[in-house]
């Protein structure tokens, strides 16, 4: 009886019911966290300040070099705030080839650039940046995104409600790396905040814990 | 003696109009002798002939719509045509503003035969959106008689053409108005009169046009013909039966003139990156569009889409009445390797892609990155065409660089801690923007990583800190 209402797709089971494709983040602490690593597809809702390591924690899913669907597919990045510098993410392992910059004049154009590259196929990950976004928007890009089986990365700099994504993050900084709250995740309970360590992938963007050679600091200051 | 066949086409600019749904009596008017040229079906039903003049045919028929007779315009459909049937026959040559003949004797062993090769020609024929008349002759002169004179014959019997062709009125020849009626006046009214009588006997009575027009008709004078040579881009122009001021209504004579590109290329086996689209406004000048794709296609929907988001980029300053397209660059087809077992097919391709971003957001505003041979961090990175296959600079090594780059170095503002540094960078003296500089990385009170540089010091000037960079 059971059976056959699972079977019927009556009955959900949560946890190993949704098996929902992963992609690894290159950090174990995360993957275990996250059951497996970022999702394949969808969009990853992810609120940060600026410059505290948020694009550099999914490096190594954006380079995409592990897996041979991502590696021959495209990394497309849309209205970037600043300029994106070619050595700093050559140094993080993307292949420059792969890469598409693209720098829309008006909103409403990146949201297109990026509803097309998701929905095209030809792209792997979308990487938006972009701070306010309205509930059907977020809910139209992330079925581009399961169509064209590609991820959505969106990065957002300002204090925003929850969209509807496949997985939200909330990074704070931390002298060891990064805190990371999981405020939702599709077929998943809520994780609590944990301190992720990146000491071993950025050793120097971490603050050591041990006490750090003393450097002086004169000169340094306000302007 | 070579077979040749004449196709002519009696209303080549009224069949060329773009035809609306609902049909309408329609026209076409010569201004100078004000008589009509061309009518169709419509016209014709409520009793309007062709020679008639605009009084009497606009009486019989209220809302008769006409146009006006160009000549140039039939000639460039009939050049179109041309090129359609060269696909087919070697040597056409062409008779403005109206006719073709093409040489058939060398293409029969080809088609195995004068009904073969007739059955391919009219399958094109059938194709096209005009009306012909049609038939063959032993001298190019007899073959266009025949046509001219609404003939559909096809036959390679000597004999039964001569009966045929004699049949025909000394008006139907090509002869000037002025020779037909003096030879009406003397009671030669057919063909076969004319050529009763010996060419000596012709040439003692009559001028010289008449006695080369019989000879050339039976074949005992020869002439020179001009063949056709296709051009090698394409290029087509299509009028507009009603003017159009908004550019999404142009979607559908747009994706006719596409769908011709199409067969033309697939013909070719080749492949297209940009197209030209020149509007032509009623007044001032023309509009031209250029459409560009990364990748070549041939495919007339993969072009519209492109077409229509550039279009709407772009304002009419008036109404538009006729357009063309044209393409003069092609590209052989390759086959583009898909991998069969990658398991994801997507619906596009990476050029495709680009093409698609470009055509809307503009050809700038998509590109790719590329590492420079260069220290300096404003020159180790650069914008390049989308999907340029990267050269690998010589410095190789990995340096710590951050992600994000400041467009221009800030002056820092807040107290930070350096955690990494100096970096010192010094380059550039040979093109006279010498950069000497200290990087180092620092993290301020919220957790931001920060590349700082500064200048060494100078003696008298404290110096000072910039922020260059986000390790975002």
């Amino acid at each position: 009886m059971l059976q056959a209402l699972t079977r019927r797709r009556l009955v959900w089971r949560g946890g190993a019911g949704l098996n929902q494709e992963t992609r690894s983040t290159g950090l174990p602490q995360l993957d275990d966290k996250l059951g497996g690593g970022f999702p394949a597809q969808g969009v990853i809702d992810v609120r940060s300040p600026r410059g505290i390591g948020e694009l550099r924690l999914f490096m190594a899913s954006l380079a995409g070099t592990k897996s041979p669907e991502t590696r021959h597919r495209l990394c497309v990045f849309i209205a970037p705030p600043l300029e994106l510098h070619a050595e700093g993410l050559a140094g993080a392992g993307l292949d420059l080839t792969r890469v598409l910059i693209v720098r829309p004049s008006v909103a409403a154009e990146a949201l297109w650039a990026a509803e097309q590259s998701l929905k095209s196929g030809a792209c792997h990950a979308v990487v938006l940046w972009q701070d306010s976004m309205t509930l059907h928007q977020a809910r139209r890009l992330q079925l581009a995104a399961q169509e064209g089986q590609a991820q959505l990365l969106l990065l957002r700099h300002s204090e925003a409600t929850a969209l509807p994504a496949s997985l939200c993050l909330q990074l704070t900084a931390h002298a060891r790396g990064l805190v990371v709250g999981v405020p939702k995740r599709r077929g998943g309970w809520p994780v609590a905040d944990f301190i992720l360590d990146l000491q071993s992938q950025w050793p120097e963007l971490t603050l050591a814990p041990a006490p750090r050679r003393p450097l002086p600091l004169t000169g340094v200051q306000a302007v | 003696m070579d077979l040749w066949l004449y196709l002519h086409f009696p209303a080549l600019q009224l069949d060329s109009l773009l035809q609306e749904q609902e049909a309408r009596p329609l026209a076409v008017i010569d201004s100078q002798s004000n008589a009509l040229v061309q009518i169709n079906a419509q016209a014709a039903e409520q009793g309007v002939e062709i020679g008639m003049g605009l009084a009497t045919a606009a009486t019989l028929c209220r809302d008769l719509q006409l146009v006006p007779y160009k000549e140039a315009l039939e000639t460039g459909k009939l050049q179109e045509i041309a090129r359609w049937l060269y696909e087919l026959s070697a040597d056409i040559a062409l008779y403005p503003p109206s006719g073709l003949l093409l040489k058939v004797s060398p293409m029969l062993k080809l088609y195995r035969g004068l009904m073969p090769y007739w059955q391919s020609i009219q399958t094109l024929l059938e194709a096209l959106p005009y009306r012909y008349h049609y038939a063959t002759g032993y001298t190019p002169v007899a073959a266009r008689l025949l046509a001219r004179a609404g003939g559909r014959h096809i036959s390679d019997d000597a004999q039964k053409l001569k009966q045929q062709y004699s049949a025909c009125t000394i008006g139907q020849t090509d002869l000037s108005a002025v020779q037909i009626e003096k030879l009406n006046r003397l009671g030669i009214t057919h063909v076969a009169d004319l050529l009763n009588i010996p060419l000596k006997e012709l040439s003692r009575r009559f001028t010289l046009d008449v006695v080369q027009y019989v000879g050339r008709l039976s074949g005992e004078l020869g002439m020179s013909l001009e063949f056709h040579h296709p051009p090698e881009d394409f290029q087509h122009y299509l009028e507009l039966l009603y003017e159009i001021e908004n550019t999404s209504v142009l979607h559908h004579p747009l994706k006719r003139q596409l769908v011709l590109l199409e067969d033309f290329l697939r013909r070719r086996d080749q492949l297209c990156t940009r197209i030209q689209l020149r509007f032509h406004q009623r007044n001032g000048q023309p509009l031209e569009v250029t459409v560009g794709s990364a990748q070549g296609e041939y495919q007339a929907e993969k072009w519209l889409e492109l077409a229509q988001l550039t279009l709407e980029k772009c304002q009419l300053a008036a109404p538009v009445y006729a357009l063309t397209l044209r393409v003069n660059k092609f590209q052989h087809k390759e086959a583009q390797s898909t991998d069969l077992f990658a398991g994801r097919q997507g619906k596009c391709t990476d050029y495709q892609l680009v093409s698609l971003l470009q055509a809307r957001l503009g050809q700038d505003r998509v590109t790719g990155l590329t590492r420079q041979d260069d220290f300096r961090p404003e020159r180790a990175s650069s914008h390049c065409p989308a999907l340029t296959p990267s050269k690998n600079p010589n410095n190789t090594a990995p340096l710590l660089r951050p992600n994000l780059l400041l467009p221009e170095p800030q002056v820092l503002t807040e107290p930070v801690a350096i955690i990494h540094g100096p970096e010192r960078i010094t380059t550039g003296w040979w093109d006279h923007s010498a950069q000497v500089r200290d990087y180092y990385i620092a993290h301020n009170k919220a957790g931001q990583w920060y590349w700082l540089f500064r200048k060494p010091a100078v003696k008298g000037e404290t110096p000072q800190w910039f922020l260059h960079g986000y390790f975002s």
